[in-house]
């Protein structure tokens, strides 16, 4: 093995970087599916104005949380407790928005009331690191007790019915639009800046690879367990609202195995649930992949909803296998 | 002959791993395989053991000609291989272990105090001090070893290959371990010994072979080698002497690090000395005696119960590793792999970790300036990479040391702990890990120097303290006139 001594060089080149990265194989994978839904019957739907829409909103909404669910499986952990998040938060924002307009303006109550529900989401995310690194509990339990848990009291809140948001214009016109895009590009762009620029980011990464020696290195990882799973909640809580707006209520039975679908996305865009790898850029591939998917079928299939989960199960499969595979390649 | 490997060849994408592996085996004879790190032994061992096929070259085994076709095949064949890391689980007793993927069943239930007495019987023919029903988590790291070797034993292994067997064992584990080894020799088996520390090849084996870049370079009865031709011969060059000359510049000044009392429960009780400025204290004892559990509490890692920490007339708090980085206190932890660095991060990254806060702003890492400073290192400490950019696993143990110490020194530490600094670091590797911590003790900052290799600690340290159960048994205020004797005297009760 030739070796050099000054090790000033930089390593491998763009290029190669490129060809070997999990964004491109996404990409090219979404091309082969879009090329082949250009040869069915219903290419005038799947590619027509309304439908592409759609698969945008549901690609924004995903990805919002799926980002924040990328930290923390980068930590080697896992956040089960999103879904019941999601609607938790619909049902808070709707509750408080409810209340707080008998003695304000609809405009102010409603910001109000998402400031207060997104304080409240954070706040359980920081419940969730502090059980994990205090009590040294498993994150699997930890969000899985809070998925129990936030489903449960999402029901009791409002004696499991809905709370309409359909007076609160302010509420219902986030989730479209340029409200949205805003909110998903700001999300995107900062936390990619976090990951791939920060002090944060490269102990996000450090403790997802190596806990112990992150620790021996000086560096406090309840801090760090603190932003990943608080920022994982907070994301949660602002999707949580976001659906509510888009379903203009807060639905109790809203969100249910949306954890999964966030997983689903980080790991097809790259991320190893042994930690120390993911990114936004993947993990937005990731989720585009997966509503393209999902949308692909609505079209083609007679009976689109049975078949949804061996569809997407299938995708997630090869996506570990591939990631095994580069994996192992880059090892030897 | 029991065994005879000629020719033996074997590439990796872009690696030729061995150009010629040779290696000759009779029953009842212990060879030592010796080479440093990328010679080419895991891999000829790893061709025996079924898991790697060779490109080239035969295996004889009895006279006959085999092809060992993967590792069940060479079970098959009576070779057995124990690995420097155990393939136990320790939630199962000592007999399910033996047994496992070949268990003793009835009507397809398992007969399981079959299999106890079987395992019985085994552990008695080893003097085993445990019970076959004993979960293997709770026994200590010498007797796992014992049931890896019932476990060769219960598979009627013929040969029997150690890796670097020692490592983790205590003076006097090695002397029982040695005591076991000699019986299996006595009883016909080949061993095939694996060790960094060259002492125990000459107080053991009958037959050493020397590897180097893949290649055999020879094989003589122990009792024609010497240390300085054994190193020779696994370098490549005449080492001078395996430890570097004390620098008339270095001067021993006041103390730097004064502790007084240091408690933690039993494994620490009541430790007390001074480290002083441009010194290299060796810290000797036993496995088990506290040594780490010392280190672990003068960086933080865990929290003592009592007793007072004081750097350069400061006193420390100490409750956490952020703060000893903070005051300049840094650890060099003996297992690298698990708690020195992050494996699977560039080495650049793992540089940085308790340095990101100078090398950047706002929380920002300014990547060219960790570059610059990393680059700074790499050259002064001569780590070996092709890049920064590559992955700590990838590395030989020497320079991950390096790495590590790059690290440390970047955060501008002051008081320096190393905790087994060799540890798994080759010959040629080991002399320049020393030169370093000589220069350092030469520029004023203070070492606390831990290792279970007594040549070390003799041909290293300025004083010497010894521990035994968690105190402090005595101090060599002048290491340079010590002996091992009188190391040990105070090392064991």
């Amino acid at each position: 093995m030739a070796v050099q001594d000054t090790g000033k060089q930089s390593g491998p080149g763009i290029v190669a970087r490129l060809l070997k990265s999990r964004e491109l194989s996404v990409v090219a994978v979404l091309a082969l599916l879009c090329l082949g839904m250009a040869f069915t019957e219903q290419r005038a739907n799947f590619f027509g104005p309304l439908n592409m829409t759609n698969i945008v909103q549901q690609v924004a909404l995903l990805s919002l949380f799926a980002i924040g669910e990328t930290i923390v499986i980068i930590t080697s952990g896992i956040d089960l407790s999103l879904g019941s998040i999601i609607a938790f938060a619909g049902m808070l924002v709707a509750l408080f928005v409810t209340k707080f307009s008998v003695g304000l303006v609809a405009g102010p109550a409603a910001l109000l009331a998402i400031l207060i529900t997104l304080l409240c989401a954070l706040a359980i995310g920081l419940l969730h690191a502090t059980l994990i690194h205090k009590l040294k509990l498993p994150p699997f339990v930890v969000t899985l007790a809070a998925l129990l848990v936030l489903r449960s009291q999402s029901l009791i809140v409002n004696k499991q019915l809905p709370i309409s948001l359909s007076d609160y214009p302010l509420i219902t016109d986030l989730s479209k639009g340029w409200p949205l895009w805003t909110m998903l590009v700001v999300v995107a762009v900062v936390v990619h800046i976090l990951l791939t620029r920060t002090r944060i980011g490269r102990y996000l990464y450090a403790l997802g690879g190596n806990e112990q020696a992150t620790r021996l290195s000086g560096v406090n990882i309840f801090k760090i367990k603190l932003f990943a799973y608080g920022v994982s909640a907070l994301l949660g809580g602002l999707a949580g609202i976001l659906w509510a707006g888009y379903g203009r209520q807060g639905n109790p039975q809203l969100g249910q195995g949306y954890e999964l679908d966030a997983v689903a996305a980080a790991v097809v865009g790259g991320a190893s649930l042994t930690g120390g790898r993911g990114s936004v850029p993947g993990t937005i591939l990731g989720a585009t992949l997966v509503i393209t998917i999902l949308s692909a079928i609505n079209f083609t299939f007679s009976n689109p909803d049975i078949w949804r989960g061996t569809v997407v199960g299938c995708v997630l499969l090869f996506a570990v296998l591939v990631t095994a595979l580069q994996q192992k390649g880059g090892h030897e | 002959m029991l065994l005879k490997m000629e020719g033996i060849q074997k590439s990796f994408p872009g690696v030729l791993a061995i150009r010629e592996g040779r290696l000759e085996l009779e029953a009842g004879e212990i060879h030592a395989l010796l080479g440093e790190n990328g010679a080419g032994k895991s891999t000829l061992l790893k061709v025996l053991s079924g898991a790697h096929q060779p490109d080239a070259g035969t295996i004889h085994l009895n006279g006959e000609q085999v092809a060992i076709a993967g590792p069940r095949d060479a079970t098959e064949r009576g070779i057995a291989v124990i690995y420097q890391e155990f393939n136990l689980i320790p939630q199962l007793s000592v007999a399910e272990n033996l047994f496992l993927g070949r268990e003793k069943t009835k009507g397809g239930f398992i007969t399981r105090a079959d299999e106890n007495t079987a395992a019985q019987g085994i552990l008695k023919r080893l003097a085993a001090p445990f019970d076959a029903t004993t979960p293997v988590g709770e026994l200590t790291v010498a007797e796992q070893q014992l049931v890896e070797i019932a476990k060769a034993l219960s598979q009627n292994a013929k040969i029997l290959v150690m890796d670097e067997p020692t490592a983790a064992l205590s003076g006097r584990e090695v002397d029982a371990l040695f005591a076991i080894v000699r019986d299996l020799k006595a009883q016909g088996i080949g061993i095939v010994y694996d060790s960094h520390r060259l002492d125990e090849i000459f107080q053991l084996c009958d037959t050493a072979t020397v590897m180097r870049d893949g290649q055999w370079i020879a094989t003589k009865p122990v009792s024609e080698w010497t240390r300085p031709k054994l190193i020779e011969s696994m370098v490549g060059r005449a080492l001078s002497a395996e430890f570097p000359p004390r620098d008339p510049e270095q001067k021993i000044g006041e103390p730097r690090l004064v502790v007084k009392n240091l408690t933690r429960g039993k494994a620490v009780q009541g430790v007390s000395f001074e480290l002083r400025r441009g010194e290299i204290l060796g810290l000797a004892g036993l496995v088990g005696a506290g040594r780490t559990e010392v280190a672990r509490l003068l960086f933080g890692a865990d929290v003592k119960d009592g007793g007072e920490v004081i750097l350069d007339g400061k006193t420390l708090p100490l409750r956490s590793p952020q703060e000893a980085v903070k005051a300049g206190i840094c650890l060099l932890t003996e297992d690298r792999k698990r708690q020195g660095l992050v494996l699977d991060l560039a080495l650049r990254n793992n540089f940085g970790l308790p340095n990101l806060e100078k090398l950047g702003k706002l929380g920002f890492i300014d990547g060219s300036k960790e570059r610059e400073a990393f680059g700074g290192y790499v050259e002064s400490l001569l780590i070996k990479t092709p890049h920064q950019e590559q992955l700590a696993r990838n590395l030989s143990g020497g320079n991950q040391q390096k790495v590590v110490l790059a690290k440390w020194l970047q955060a501008n530490s002051e008081i320096l702990i190393f905790d087994e600094p060799t540890r798994g670091v080759d010959v040629g590797a080991k002399y320049e890990i020393y030169v370093l911590m000589r220069k350092l003790a030469t520029q004023g900052k203070a070492i606390l120097m831990i290792s279970s290799e007594l040549p070390e600690v003799l041909g290293m340290s300025d004083r010497i303290l010894v521990m035994r159960g968690g105190k402090i048994t005595g101090e060599i205020e002048d290491a340079t006139k010590a002996t091992q004797e009188d190391v040990l005297h105070l090392a064991v009760e």
